[in-house]
């Protein structure tokens, strides 16, 4: 009975241990705004968090403006006024470790391991409400696929993808009132 | 194969459930911490191995032979070991936490782990490490460890040289571990180890209780982000009480020399290849012509090499082997001792 309530309790415990960021986590999908927004300003994907617990923020930025700029779909431009809409969260990842015996290294070591962070949202430049929004989702890494391709990958991937979807509809029903889904 | 005095049982079994409950004390009063502030740095990690081990009593000491290990463990004399192969369960449990300050990073943790014997249960065993590392600056970090071992089971062995004697032999360790990490260069990083400890023995090998400090640089050469090749040297001391009583031929006082050389490497993105060679030479210095361990001197050359594939976010796998090949000049044997692992480890 004892080892079995350790053992319940060691479980409960564990799982507190979770992270999650000060970014709001509802998910917002508001199409005809989104179809609006020709030109993104990506702000620091750090947003003021301990550079030891996300690292990798400005390498996921870079990656994720080549891919919009790549699509032909978004300008990305230098300055918040310039912009339609502007991408703001955390992107990034997170070192974890696990060795018994070895004090990693400076640099990290054999047992340094990766997790990928990234909880983005996409905001009307005037208004500064959310038009879109995304939470990175955990799973299987490609063998090839570093961490913080598989975050920006992920961001980028959804946006081109929902606006692909979000024009489609402009186009069938442009007087279709502005929509948000849970 | 049990052959070990209830009451000796008891106390293991009491030592690692005082890790246990300790852990799970931390972790309960951790949770509500960890869910009330989202922005608060804790990490836990958990994970286990499965191994196959062809000699029990050579096992912990060739799993904990490292650098940041404890490769002075003692174990029986060669010519006692050689129990028997066996499966050990490996579970291990990390809990840290990040505290950031004006003087920089420090990051606190506890980790236990223990070794489950399948058919010598008598073997099982529990170790725990507490750990502060503390980061002056991105090329200067300090760390500090506790470790403890307590009532391991090395095996039976000889009291008062008589083979119609044999005792369980068991050992409590408790030692402290200072390291200074510095970047020099791109390339270069040195690490300045100290270690200091005691090793107390159950009560009919009292004499061996020893007093152990060891010093020792180790060398890090980064080829590049993915690379980087470790060497490293470890002097040790240890001074049994043996010294003092004579009378008992049980002197096991000694000065360990440690060598290792190893290579850590990004095969692919999340595949780590890891690969070490230690050689460690024990000098016996007991000064009694009677004792056996007079003159006497062991050698130990050990190899390993272990794959890390990441599999997702929180999950690694991995992949382990051992061989070692101990020999001592007052006994014409020589013990080999080779442990294979798969394991999983998940990250909370």
């Amino acid at each position: 009975m004892l080892r079995a309530t350790m053992v319940f309790a060691l479980c409960c415990s564990l799982l507190g241990c979770h992270r999650t960021f000060g970014i709001p986590s509802d998910i917002v999908k508001d199409l005809p705004a989104l179809a609006s927004v020709r030109s993104v300003y990506i702000e620091d994907l750090g947003h003021g968090e301990d550079p030891h617990l996300v690292e990798g923020s400005d390498l996921v930025k870079e990656k994720i403006r080549a891919r919009l700029v790549q699509s032909g779909r978004f300008s990305v431009v230098d300055t918040p006024e310039q912009a339609d809409g502007a991408l703001t969260g955390v992107a990034g990842f997170q070192r974890w470790y696990f060795g018994m015996e070895a004090f990693y290294g400076l640099e990290g070591s054999l047992n340094t391991q990766y997790s990928g962070i990234g909880m983005v949202r996409l905001l009307d430049s005037k208004t500064q409400e959310p038009i879109w929004t995304h939470e990175y989702e955990t799973g299987f890494f490609h063998p090839t696929q570093s961490v913080v391709d598989r975050v920006a990958d992920q961001v980028a991937d959804k946006l081109l993808r929902d606006t692909a979807l979000a024009d489609g509809k402009s186009q069938q029903s442009p007087e279709r009132p502005v929509e948000d889904l849970p | 194969m049990s052959h070990i005095p209830s009451t000796v049982s008891r106390c293991s079994l009491l030592g690692l459930k005082s890790i246990a409950a300790g852990l799970v004390l931390l972790l309960c009063a951790a949770s509500p911490v960890l869910a009330a502030a989202p922005n608060d740095s804790w990490s836990a990690t958990g994970g286990g191995r499965l191994f196959y081990t062809d000699d029990v009593a050579l096992f912990s000491a060739t799993r904990r032979s490292s650098l940041d290990g404890d490769p002075s463990q003692p174990v029986l004399d060669v010519s006692r070991t050689g129990i028997g192969k066996d499966m050990v369960f490996e579970p291990y449990v990390r809990v840290s936490r990040l505290i950031p300050s004006s003087l920089g990073e420090t990051e606190l943790s506890v980790r236990v782990r223990g070794f489950v014997y399948a058919t010598n249960p008598e073997f099982s065993q529990g170790s725990m490490y507490l750990e502060a590392i503390h980061g002056f600056t991105p090329r200067t970090v300090l760390r500090l460890r506790y470790f403890t071992a307590p009532d391991q089971l090395l095996g039976m062995t000889e009291l008062h040289g008589s083979e119609d004697n044999l005792q369980d032999m068991r050992v409590t360790s408790h030692l402290g571990t200072v390291r200074l990490d510095h970047r020099l260069s791109e390339h270069w990083e040195i690490q300045l180890l100290g270690r200091a400890g005691i090793r107390n023995f159950n009560d009919p090998f009292v004499q061996r209780d020893t007093v152990l400090w060891r010093i020792g640089p180790h060398l890090l050469y980064h080829l590049n982000h993915h690379a980087r090749v470790i060497v490293g040297y470890h002097y040790e001391r240890g001074l049994a009480d043996g010294r003092h009583e004579a009378e008992l031929h049980d002197d096991a006082s000694y000065v360990h020399h440690f060598a290792s050389i190893g290579i850590e490497a990004d095969l692919m993105e999340h595949l780590e290849l890891e690969l070490d060679f230690h050689y460690e030479r024990n000098n016996f210095t007991s000064g009694n012509p009677e004792d056996e361990r007079f003159n006497g001197h062991e050698n130990i050359f050990l190899g390993s090499g272990r794959l890390s594939y990441q599999l997702t976010d929180h999950t690694a796998l991995t992949l382990m082997v051992q061989r070692s090949n101990r020999r001592q000049n007052f006994h014409q044997t020589h013990d080999h001792n080779t442990n294979v692992a798969v394991g999983a480890v998940y990250r909370f």
